[in-house]
């Protein structure tokens, strides 16, 4: 089934052949079997005006359902993105979509190191008497003592991204039973993404 | 037989070398991969610039696309990647604590203030929901029914014809004839000359 | 659904005690605002709880922490004196957190999975202003310029620790409201870590269900509930030490599910803590001395895993394993650690 290509617009319009326009209509909504489906396939991407009934479809469909989203109708980005494509011979490649997480590290919003000796001094100061022992029950809460030695010296200094899984659980646990009653927004736990934790199946 | 798919099919096309097929993705999606994109960049040469962003990237991963998701599922996410790209790109020096004034606008741009009703858009966004009003009640009913059925409720067909107590075939006929109508009346609003929309 | 920006309400009335400078509460201290900043800085918190509590909003949030960010769209209702939120993520494998009050349901679609997650039901959830103060104690109050977020003018406040044991908060709330559209941490060096933000928001009136209820039907899906219930944790002989100005929320004896090539159940003893912005909790339980296939060993040096302001850390403490997790600085969640030791009553 030939459509009739005319140079002038008004006269050039995929609906002049309703039949190859209405089947377009069936094919944008999915409702075309294999074999017409192809043919109209075929006429879609073989003739412009064909195209530009395809491209006032869905225009109209969004403007249906949102004059906010038909209104974002920039004319030539079609035509440039396509240009851009051809100029970069861009050949599609088996090309894993990925995650450029590290290399967007850029402006150091990320937590520096720790290093051990800096960890080491920062303990040293904080030796109370900031700090004190929660007791519970009836009993008096217990202050370190001042000058109370720091069990235990800060070997494990450096600081490092979470990015297995290991801590969710716990992670999880804790998002759980903050308390959301504060100055915080309540949903501030759950939008963290080192608290998310896909579940798995049981076992 | 099955309906076909049409997005699983222009995939397809696509894989083996047809970038035309890509284009009509692109005509299909562009607006709402605006939209979406129109919420965290305020400004519309740069939505315009990640768009691109996110089409090119899209165009270039289809070969690793297997269809796990539908396909503007994939896209969508290739687009909300393309803004999250752009704010670190737009992340500015650390702020120290005490700074004051510029230094302060600075990070809320940066952090997106989306505005996303600029004067423009939402006068665009006007007169395309008030030329679409006029256009819809000017249909005869049974037109305006079908379309309705079909772009908002998503309805199928055979769905649409039991609604409307008709045959499919009568389904067909009212929706071509409904977007004819519409689209002829939004006609100046849909800017470019055709000549020069490919 | 009405949409508009009209403030709810029953802010009129706390815009009139801003303008006027009037004392609301009986039993506080006495005092001009003028020359009683600590006042004006209590006023201002308790003002950030209850429109956090009780608007009503729908929006979408971007949160980053370090070089991640997520994209969420969130709907809050205060409905009858419950509380309603949906947060669903835009980004990665889809799902969505659905909160009634003091439950949450975790919705995972592809493994047509609900987590429930839940804590016991509080008498007196909102911020008080006995919390405001214990909060002032250990940051100091700042009000900064006016900003604009989602298209709001914002005022920005600073709350900057007093020490070095946690992080520096900054908050934009809309004026006089109080409603935060943004907030930020800092570390010690000045340094965003972590920020979430509104990238747009209507703030209204009344909200459709249809913005808070779950997006799947969940019919035959498998539901979880975690379960977990009050313990003692000192009586069980364990005591550690944590920053002034930390008050235990609660401690109860839980299971955890750790994921891996083997997945399992573990029981475990969580004490949270909070001084009304950072919180912590501490986990101690029984070391895995025989570990399975495919589970990652905790050494007893571990770093401090990092990830926006939250920090982790886990040491073994003889036969157990202590973990400690919050949003304070990795120092600090190193010194709780530290501080665990195992005292049986005598």
């Amino acid at each position: 089934m030939k459509l009739v290509i005319e140079t002038k617009a008004e006269h050039g319009r995929a609906q002049d052949d309703p039949s190859c326009a209405q089947r377009l209509c069936c094919l944008a909504d999915g409702e075309l079997a294999a074999d017409e489906a192809q043919i109209a396939l075929h006429q879609l991407l073989g003739d412009r005006q064909a195209r530009v009934w395809w491209d006032e479809i869905h225009w109209v469909g969004d403007a249906l359902r949102s004059s906010e989203t038909a209104a974002q109708h920039h004319a030539d980005f079609h035509r440039r993105l396509l240009d851009r494509i051809e100029r970069e011979h861009a050949v599609p490649q088996p090309q894993g979509l990925g995650k450029r997480g590290w290399q967007w590290l850029m402006h150091h919003l990320f937590v520096p190191g720790v290093a051990v000796g800096a960890a080491a001094a920062v303990l040293a100061v904080m030796v109370m008497p900031q700090w004190r022992l929660d007791a519970i029950g009836p009993s008096v809460d217990r202050t370190l003592e001042a000058q109370g030695p720091v069990r235990e010296p800060a070997q494990a200094g450096a600081v490092v991204l979470v990015k297995d899984n290991s801590m969710h659980p716990y992670l999880q646990a804790h998002r759980e039973l903050v308390p959301t009653h504060g100055v915080l927004p309540a949903s501030a736990p759950y939008l963290r993404t080192s608290a998310v934790v896909q579940p798995k199946r049981e076992p | 037989m099955a309906k076909v798919d049409v997005d699983s099919a222009l995939v397809e096309r696509v894989k083996r070398g047809d970038r035309e097929a890509f284009g009509l993705l692109v005509s299909k999606y562009q607006r709402r991969i605006f939209r979406l994109l129109s919420r965290f960049i305020r400004d519309p040469a740069e939505v315009e610039d990640v768009a691109q962003e996110a089409f090119i990237k899209a165009y270039r991963a289809l070969p690793g696309f297997r269809g796990e998701s539908a396909f503007y599922t994939w896209l969508y996410r290739i687009a909300i990647n393309a803004a999250k790209n752009w704010l670190s790109a737009k992340r500015l020096v650390p702020l120290p604590v005490n700074a004051e004034g510029d230094a302060d606008e600075d990070w809320a741009l940066a952090m997106n203030t989306a505005q996303n009703e600029t004067p423009e858009s939402l006068l665009a966004s006007r007169q395309v929901g008030e030329a679409i009003g006029r256009a819809v009640a000017q249909l005869p009913e049974e037109l305006a029914t079908a379309i309705q059925l079909r772009e908002i409720d998503g309805l199928s067909y055979e769905e649409i014809a039991q609604v409307m107590q008709c045959p499919v075939g009568t389904v067909r006929s009212r929706l071509f004839r409904a977007r004819e109508a519409i689209a002829a009346h939004m006609r100046p609003l849909i800017d470019a000359p055709k000549d020069r929309r490919w | 659904m009405q949409l508009g920006k009209r403030y709810p309400w029953f802010f009129w009335g706390l815009l009139l005690l801003a303008g006027e400078g009037a004392w609301a509460q009986s039993g506080s201290t006495v005092g001009p605002i003028q020359g009683d900043h600590t006042a004006e800085a209590v006023r201002w918190l308790e003002r950030i709880g209850l429109a956090g509590e009780r608007s009503h909003y729908v929006g979408t949030v971007v949160m980053q922490q370090g070089d991640e960010v997520r994209v969420s769209r969130i709907a809050h209702a205060f409905d009858q004196g419950v509380l309603k939120e949906r947060v669903q993520t835009l980004d990665g494998a889809a799902h969505e957190f659905v909160r009634v009050d003091n439950e949450v349901r975790c919705l995972w679609p592809q493994e047509r999975m609900v987590v429930v997650e839940w804590r016991p039901l509080e008498r007196f959830p909102k911020l008080s202003e006995a919390d405001a103060r214990a909060l002032l104690e250990h940051y100091a109050f700042s009000l900064g310029t006016m900003q604009r977020i989602a298209g709001q003018s914002c005022q920005l406040i600073r709350l900057t620790p007093k020490d070095h044991l946690r992080f520096g908060h900054q908050l934009c709330v809309t004026h006089p409201d109080g409603l935060v559209l943004s907030a930020q941490i800092l570390n010690e060096q000045g340094q965003i870590i972590e920020q979430m933000a509104f990238a747009e928001i209507q703030v209204v009136e009344t909200l459709d269900a249809a913005h808070l209820n779950p997006s799947w039907a969940t019919d035959g899906w498998r539901v979880l509930r975690t379960e977990h219930e009050p313990i003692d944790v000192r009586g069980q002989g364990w005591v550690f030490a944590v920053p002034e100005g930390f008050k235990r929320v609660r401690e109860v004896s839980r299971k955890i599910f750790v994921a891996g090539d083997v997945a399992r159940w573990k029981q475990t003893m969580q004490s949270v803590y909070s001084d009304g912005l950072a919180t912590l909790s501490v986990f101690i339980e029984p070391a895995d001395l025989k570990l399975d296939d495919g589970d990652r060993a905790v050494p007893a040096n571990a770093p401090v895993g990092a990830r926006g302001a939250t920090h982790a850390w886990s040491r073994r403490v003889g036969q157990a394993q202590v973990t400690v997790v919050g949003e304070v600085p990795a120092a600090t969640v190193l010194q709780v650690g530290h501080s665990v030791q195992f005292e049986p009553a005598k």
